[in-house]
Order: C-alpha cells, then sequence, then structure tokens
C-alpha cells in the first residue's frame, strides 16, 4: 500500500500528540473484527517506544454500497485505547469519491474527520435500507403519510453530499463491533502501570476508566494510586474533579498537607468545585489552619459561601 | 422626561409634605428604561410580572456597551441620598454585570452589580450633592455580560426606600403619577392582547371583517417567538387544512424559514409584519405596551391597561371582546379566567403520555445564539460565574438550534422567567468562553453575532375553554361540529436530554424530545374561548389544551390560524351582539360557513 498520506486528521487527545513524536511499533496483539456489512479487518495495539499501549490501528478496504456504482474505501483507522475515534487517512492514490467518483474536497476531508468525531451522530439511528427515504424526508422510520416534527435536525445536514454511504459505512465501522473488541483488549492489558499511566493521562476518558476500576464503593484505592487520584480533586476538568471528590474516602484528606492543599484550591476554584469541596469538608475534622484560611476568605465570595464557612467553622469537630 | 419628572418632583413634596408634617423633603425617581438615550443597553420588560417594572440591560456579548445617558431637572438643589435598584444576576459567587453611574461625569457609589445577592434591591450610593439645576446621569457598563439597572432614587430622607416588589410599585405609582397621567385609548370593538403571530393574525382577521382592533403588544416588534427577538422558525403545516381558507393570513405573515436562531435579523421579517398591519385601516397598533391590570364588569372584562416599557406613559383600552393571545394567559389570569399550569395526571385526562401524578414541569424557554466567522483570531473573557464546561463535556456547535432550553418544572416559567433567562446566558457564555478559550482551531476565528435576551417560552399558562383538547382528540383525529384549525405537528413535548441531566442535574440547559407523529386533526372552536369570562377569546400556546395535546398545538403557523378563527367569530359575535359561547351555540353555521367559504 502507497502510505504516502493524503490526509492525516490528528485530534488534541493526548496519544494523538504522542503519535507524531514518538516512535510506535504493533503489538503482537491483534484481532479480528468482522464487521456489519460483511467486511473483516485486523485491529492491531500499537505500543510507544516504552512498551506501553498506545492506540490501536487498523487498515480497512471496504465497499461502501451494494452495486458498482461506488468505489471502494482504503483507509487507515486509528482508535484509542477505549474505541474511541482518533483520526483516519487515506492513501494517496486511493482518494475517498463521491457521486460519480469526484473525489472529496479538502474541506470534506476535513468534514468526514469531525462527523467519525461524533459519536451520538444521527447516523447511529439509521439502517441502511432508510438512508434514501431519510434524506428526502428528514427523519428515519417515517410513514408516508406521517407529518413529522422538523425540530429534529436532518441527515442531510450531518452527511457529506453525495458521499452519504460513505459517510455511513465509515461512522458505522469506527463506532461499531471495533470497540468492544478494543475494550475487551485494553480490560486484559490494565496493568497498575498502565492505570497510573491514565489516571496521570489529562485524558478525562482514560482517567475515569482508571477510577472504575482502582476505586471501590466506600471511595478507597489501593495506597499506590492515592496521590494520583487525590491530585484529580484539582483537575480542570470540574466534572472529573467533582466526580473524585464526591465519591473518595475522606480519610484520605485529613492530613494537614492535604487541607492545606485543599484551602488553597477552595479559593481559587470554580463555583462549583467550591460548593463540593465546602460540602465535603463538612465530613472530615478540619485542622486549624485550613480554618483559619475558610475564615480569612469568608466574605470574599457571595452569601451562600459565607454561610456555608459559618457553619463549617461553628461546626463541632 | 424632563417635564414629567418635573412634574412628579412637586407633587411629591407636596404629597411627602402632608405626610412629614411640613417637612420638605423631596424623591426623584429616574426609570433606568426612560432615559433620554439608552446607548447600547436594552430594554427588557420580561420580569414585569414579578417586579413590576421594566429595566436596563447592558447586553454586549461580553464588549461593554455605550452608555445610557439622560438629564434630571431637579427642583430643589442640596443634598440627596442617591440609590440604585439593581442586582447581581450571577452571583456564583459573584456575577458580571457590573457598571457604574456617573452624575455630571463622576463616578458615584461604587461599583453596582456585583453584590453577589440575585435579589432586586436599592443599593445605597451615598450622598449625592445637587448644585445645579439640571445634571446629567450616566450608566457606564463595564462588562458588556448584562449588567442591569431598574431606577435612581434621590431622596431627601434618610430611610431607605421600599425593597419589597409591591412597596416599590406603589411608589412608583406615587413619583410617576402614573394614574394621573394615563391617556385612554378609546373604545374597540377587539382588544388583542399580545403581539405574536397568533395575535397578529387575530388582529388582522378582524379588522378585514369590519371590527375596530387594538394590538397590544409589548415588544417593539411583532411576530413574538418568530420575530428578530427570539428567532423561532414557523412550524405546523398550512397545505393540509381541513379548511384550506385558513392560513392565509399566516402565509402573509410567513417570511421563509431561515431555521432557528438565524444570525441574519432580518430573515425573520419584522419589517414585514409591521407593513402588513400598518395597511389596515381597522387597526390600532400598540407597541412597547406591557399589559398589567384589567377592569372586571361583573364577570366580564371592561379594560385593560398596558404601560409603555420604556416611557412609563400608560393607556386604557376598552372593548367589546378581548383576545388573550400573551401566550402566559396574562389576560385571563388577571380577570379571574380557569387556567392550568404544569401537567395533568393521567386519571385525570386519560391520557397514555400524561404523568401518573399531577406536577409543574412545563416545557422550556430558549435563548438561541449565532457565531459568525471573522477575519483573525479574537478573544473572549473567561466567565467564572457561567455554568462550567470542560474537554468531557460541553457543546461543540457554532450556533443554537432549539435544544437550548432551560426551565422543565425546576422554575415557574412566569415568575422565574428572568432566572431561566439568566440560566440560558450563563450556558451560553459559559460554552462559548470554554470554545473560544480551548478549541481555537475551530472557534478563534468565529465571534457572537448574536445572543437573544428575550427568551423564547414554549409553555406558561393555559385557559380553560368549553373544550380542553386532549391526546385523544389530538391522536384519534376527532371530528367534531366546531372543528376549525387543521393542525399537523407531532405531539413534542420536551425534557432535559439525558447527557445534560448527568453533568447538570437540576439545572438542565440543554432538551430531548420524542416526537409523536399524529395524522393532520382539528381544534375546536371551543377551545379558543374561555369557560369563565364570558368576553375573552383565546389563540395562541394559551388556548384550551392539556399539556399533552399543548405539544402538538403550540407551533407557530398553527397558532396563527387559532388567530384568524377569533377574528372570524369575533365579527360574528360583534354582529349578533353576543359572546364568544354564543357563536358556538347559537351561530356556529354561519361561523363554520365564513371558514369555508
Amino acid at each position: 500500500m502507497n502510505k504516502a498520506l493524503l490526509v492525516c486528521w490528528l485530534i488534541g487527545a493526548a496519544y494523538a500528540a504522542e503519535a507524531r513524536e514518538a516512535s510506535f511499533y504493533a503489538d503482537s496483539v491483534a484481532r479480528t473484527v468482522d464487521e456489519y456489512n460483511g467486511v473483516s479487518y485486523t485491529v492491531q495495539l500499537q505500543k510507544d517506544s516504552a512498551g506501553n499501549p498506545a492506540y490501536y490501528h487498523a487498515y480497512v478496504f471496504t465497499p461502501v454500497c451494494e452495486d458498482d456504482l461506488c468505489k471502494p474505501v482504503y483507509i487507515d483507522l486509528y482508535w484509542d485505547l477505549l474505541g474511541n475515534y482518533l483520526r483516519y487517512e487515506v492513501p494517496l492514490n486511493q482518494p475517498l469519491t463521491k457521486l460519480d467518483h469526484v473525489v472529496f474536497t479538502p474541506e470534506e476531508y476535513g468534514r468526514l474527520h469531525d462527523m467519525l468525531l461524533d459519536a451520538e451522530s444521527l447516523l447511529k439511528e439509521y439502517e441502511i435500507e432508510e438512508l434514501v427515504e431519510s434524506t428526502t424526508n428528514a427523519r428515519p422510520g417515517g410513514d408516508v403519510d406521517a407529518v413529522t416534527g422538523a425540530t429534529a435536525k436532518s441527515l442531510q445536514a450531518v452527511v457529506i453530499p453525495g458521499a452519504l454511504y460513505t459517510c455511513y459505512t465509515l461512522w458505522h465501522i469506527v463506532h461499531g463491533r471495533v470497540r468492544d473488541t478494543i475494550a475487551s483488549v485494553t480490560d486484559s492489558l490494565a496493568s497498575p502501570a498502565l492505570l497510573s499511566h491514565f489516571l496521570r493521562s489529562g485524558n478525562y476518558r482514560y482517567q475515569h476508566y482508571a477510577l472504575d476500576r482502582l476505586m471501590d464503593e466506600q471511595g478507597k484505592v489501593a495506597s499506590e494510586f492515592e496521590q494520583d487520584v487525590v491530585n484529580l480533586i484539582g483537575s480542570p476538568n470540574v466534572f472529573l474533579a467533582q466526580r473524585v471528590l464526591k465519591a473518595i474516602d475522606s480519610g484520605y484528606l485529613q492530613s494537614a498537607e492535604r487541607q492545606r492543599w485543599l484551602g488553597q484550591l477552595f479559593i481559587g476554584a470554580n463555583y462549583r468545585l467550591q460548593l463540593a469541596l465546602l460540602a465535603k469538608m463538612g465530613e472530615i475534622p478540619l485542622k486549624r489552619e485550613l480554618k483559619n484560611t475558610l475564615e480569612m476568605h469568608r466574605r470574599d465570595f457571595n452569601e451562600e459561601i459565607a454561610t456555608k464557612i459559618e457553619q463549617l467553622l461553628t461546626k463541632r469537630s | 422626561m424632563n417635564k414629567r419628572l418635573r412634574k412628579y418632583v412637586a407633587s411629591l413634596s407636596l404629597l411627602l409634605g402632608l405626610f412629614h408634617l411640613g417637612l420638605a423633603q423631596s424623591q426623584v425617581l429616574i426609570e433606568a428604561e426612560s432615559f433620554d438615550e439608552t446607548g447600547g443597553w436594552v430594554v427588557d420588560q420580561q420580569s414585569f410580572p414579578v417586579i413590576h417594572s421594566s429595566y436596563l440591560m447592558a447586553h454586549g456579548m461580553g464588549r461593554p456597551v455605550a452608555d445610557a445617558v439622560t438629564h434630571v431637572r431637579f427642583a430643589e438643589k442640596g443634598t440627596y441620598h442617591f440609590w440604585v435598584r439593581t442586582k447581581d444576576w450571577a452571583p456564583f459567587p459573584k456575577g458580571p454585570g457590573k457598571f457604574e453611574v456617573w452624575i455630571d461625569g463622576k463616578p458615584v457609589g461604587g461599583v453596582f452589580g456585583e453584590s453577589g445577592k440575585v435579589d432586586w434591591m436599592w443599593y445605597n450610593g451615598g450622598k449625592v450633592t445637587i448644585d445645579r439645576d439640571s445634571v446629567e446621569i450616566r450608566l457606564k457598563d463595564l462588562t458588556g455580560f448584562n449588567g442591569r439597572c431598574d431606577a435612581l432614587l434621590f431622596t431627601r430622607s434618610a430611610a431607605e426606600p421600599p425593597q419589597d416588589s409591591v412597596g416599590m410599585a406603589s411608589l412608583r405609582k406615587e413619583l410617576l403619577n402614573l394614574d394621573d397621567t394615563r391617556k385612554e385609548a378609546g373604545h374597540f370593538d377587539l382588544v388583542v392582547v399580545g403581539g405574536g403571530i397568533a395575535g397578529t393574525c387575530a388582529a388582522i382577521s378582524a379588522a378585514r371583517l369590519g371590527l375596530t382592533v387594538a394590538l397590544i403588544q409589548d415588544r417593539p416588534v411583532l411576530g413574538g417567538n418568530n420575530s428578530s427577538e427570539v428567532r423561532v422558525h414557523l412550524m405546523g403545516d398550512v397545505d393540509k387544512n381541513h379548511y384550506p381558507k385558513l392560513g392565509r393570513i399566516v402565509r402573509e405573515l410567513d417570511n421563509g424559514d431561515p431555521g432557528n436562531g438565524n444570525p441574519d435579523a432580518k430573515e425573520y421579517g419584522d419589517k414585514r409584519k409591521t407593513d402588513i398591519i400598518k395597511y389596515e385601516k381597522n387597526i390600532s397598533l400598540f407597541l412597547n405596551t406591557h399589559v398589567y391590570q384589567v377592569e372586571m364588569n361583573g364577570d366580564r372584562i371592561a379594560a385593560v391597561i398596558g404601560r409603555d416599557i420604556r416611557t412609563n406613559q400608560e393607556t386604557r383600552f376598552t372593548g367589546t371582546y378581548f383576545s388573550d393571545c400573551t401566550g402566559d394567559g396574562t389576560i385571563g389570569f388577571l380577570a379571574g379566567a380557569d387556567y392550568r399550569m404544569g401537567r395533568e395526571s393521567r386519571a385525570e385526562t386519560g391520557e397514555s403520555f400524561a404523568p401518573e401524578k399531577s406536577d409543574n414541569f412545563t416545557l422550556g424557554t430558549s435563548n438561541l445564539w449565532a457565531s459568525l466567522p471573522v477575519d483573525s483570531v479574537t478573544a473572549f473573557p473567561e466567565t467564572p460565574w457561567a455554568l462550567p464546561f470542560s474537554d468531557e463535556y460541553h457543546i461543540d456547535e457554532t450556533k443554537s438550534d432549539w435544544q437550548w432550553e432551560t426551565g422543565f418544572g425546576n422554575m415557574n416559567t412566569i415568575t422565574e422567567a428572568e432566572k431561566i433567562r439568566d440560566h440560558n446566558l450563563r450556558a451560553v457564555y459559559g460554552n462559548w468562553s470554554y470554545l473560544k478559550n480551548n478549541k481555537p482551531e475551530k472557534y478563534g476565528k468565529r465571534e457572537l453575532a448574536w445572543v437573544a435576551y428575550i427568551g423564547g417560552k414554549r409553555e406558561s399558562r393555559r385557559l380553560m375553554g368549553d373544550h380542553v383538547l386532549n391526546q385523544m382528540d389530538v391522536q384519534e383525529g376527532k371530528m367534531y361540529p366546531d372543528a376549525t384549525v387543521t393542525a399537523t405537528w407531532t405531539i413534542d413535548l420536551h425534557f432535559p436530554q439525558e447527557k445534560n441531566s448527568l453533568y447538570f442535574p437540576g439545572e438542565e440547559f440543554f432538551a430531548g424530545t420524542k416526537h409523536i407523529r399524529v395524522a393532520p386533526y382539528t381544534i375546536p372552536y371551543r377551545c379558543l374561548y374561555s369557560r369563565n369570562v364570558p368576553n375573552l377569546f383565546m389563540a395562541g400556546r394559551n388556548i384550551s389544551t392539556t399539556h399533552v395535546a399543548f405539544g402538538s398545538t403550540r407551533v407557530m403557523r398553527t397558532c396563527g390560524m387559532m388567530g384568524e378563527v377569533v377574528g372570524m367569530a369575533a365579527s360574528i359575535a360583534h354582529k349578533h351582539e353576543t359572546s364568544p359561547r354564543g357563536v358556538y351555540e347559537q351561530h356556529l353555521d354561519e361561523l363554520i360557513g365564513m371558514i369555508k367559504d
């Protein structure tokens, strides 16, 4: 295959960024995926030079419609370690084409990438037989007489004109059975080292994945992960921070050092996290230093925060 | 304004003099919305039912707006206690709506709008010495993020002005001398309150049948949710009508389909709508007039009173018939008409889509927005007071659509309309700030072109008529003898989108829906008049339906056709000197004949 790349759509995910810089090699872990349209391909784990799992890759050759009207597609597809689509590449001599074999424009390659990134695309709701009608009638499974609610976004707005089947086929491959295949491989590789790496990755999907596996119902984690998990409370991703804060065993937040850190975090935190931090502080005996910090900043915010701080300070520990 | 103000100051001095044992005190109340020049500030009347006033708001989408300026003449020189009525609209923990008040070129009283308190209140701006006959007052916006000011007060008394809205309403009445300066608009055969699609169609329909009509709208433009202020497109079909004559006026008003939230205001055809009304010799149009009071004669409405949302001039309208096209059912509510709000229980209505227990759930309100590409990379500030977003959750879109929606029973769409709108703004600005600051490759060269500050409200009160349309009527396509408007929209009941609920439980701002398809069905005339206020029609989303049926009737072409029918029914009622119900009971053939013709 001619590996000269016509397009190479990269997204900002940590592993994709690393993929440009580090050298990677194919691991022996490879699985066959039998796709819905009868196409079979091999998805293979790629590791970085240090031997850590990095991403998955597959070279896929697929027809995109059942007759000979459309040219088949040759494409390299990349997923992260949890089966989320990262990017695609097509060989220079096998460009993607639309109706009447017109080749994709650069903008259309970009649009295809955006479309593939959308795991909740409208394409998900469609069976392939519904495609032709849907582009004229705007909704799937429609009765001819039924009057539809046009507030739903039409499929036409989502796909590339003249490349409906290409879009459909690629989206369903990218978000199809391969995801389960990848998940099962990654599950089997989820070593403490990999999970630790996930916690520090800055990739919220990896971080949630690691938390799902590491934190028990009481919010406890093995000691080797403790600091990494606590650090997530300071994540710029407020949803992740909130999750950890709500779930984590309050025993981890009782040392003077951690409380000092929580106090500093509170002062600069987003309002939503501030409220979550105050709620958590209600569960733990507060050290003098943290109390002083709260007292000092009691009037810096709003009434609600001032009241909550007051309650914390007057609470009998 | 100055003339009126002088008069208020004088009469108030007299009044207070009587009450305060001859102590010479005076108060000067300046309504912000009545400033000579509002600059870049906008007039917002949406909270009138709660705060009894309009206010000015610095809606600059993150860029400070031009000053609002006015000149005030003082009858008495001397030292006054100065107060500013405002709020912190986003106290999370402190909002961005900061502004200053400058008197004769100097800031007075510090920065307002960042108190961390969401309630409308008077804030003390200290003492001000007025040593000239006339002073210039400026509202200086500091952020472009929706700072707001209701009024300014100069008072010789050290006492705090009334903080509650009722006390404030009576102070306003006194100081602005509202009762004594009220104008009479005259008598009309039909007074239509609400200039959305339904009200506009009702007015045109009645006027063309010879009735004298007052059309009263509380915004400067007609069209309501379809105006350039809200930008929702017209939905519901007009080509499947059982009576094809209906829908003709709707077609006249229809300016084409620009979708929802199109950045080009002109697409929504404000001018087309106003022009059509201007050519109707029987219609007197009253824009910028918010109706907040009714006068009853027994159980009939005798008159309604409206207040200009900018000048505060009041006008009284008397009429034979009234049509509530306000959306909120405001006139019916004020007149004591039976109404419902929220969802009926399944036991009550027998509807399969009704919840087991009745509740306060409503569909939400949208503040649509759109961005446009620009030539170079632009910045947008961080918005710590807004809803927080991250790579894990944000809405990756360059413009909004109908899903941007708040107020699913967690907030009252009438009494908490301001909170709902503000929640929408916190979602829009928070998300946009995230996109601009974290996805520069896609959003760096884009700017917000437009954000609605007028909420596109879907649901509030429904006024009850002699028939209450329900799910079975809709799904079974029941054809009653008084069938009028044909409706075609799905039963489209929005709810918070599941993923949005996961990230913002209780603070949802993004909707989902399930469209339950229906075959074209008809709406009985009995849904278009009140069952207990005998001279009250209604058209629009506030007609007599259950919550479930409303999910289908609420779209604007359908609402417009209701207006057309109301205009016809009013003309027949007028001709026979009967009531809306009388038309059903004695002249239904004539009404149906007119619709068929």
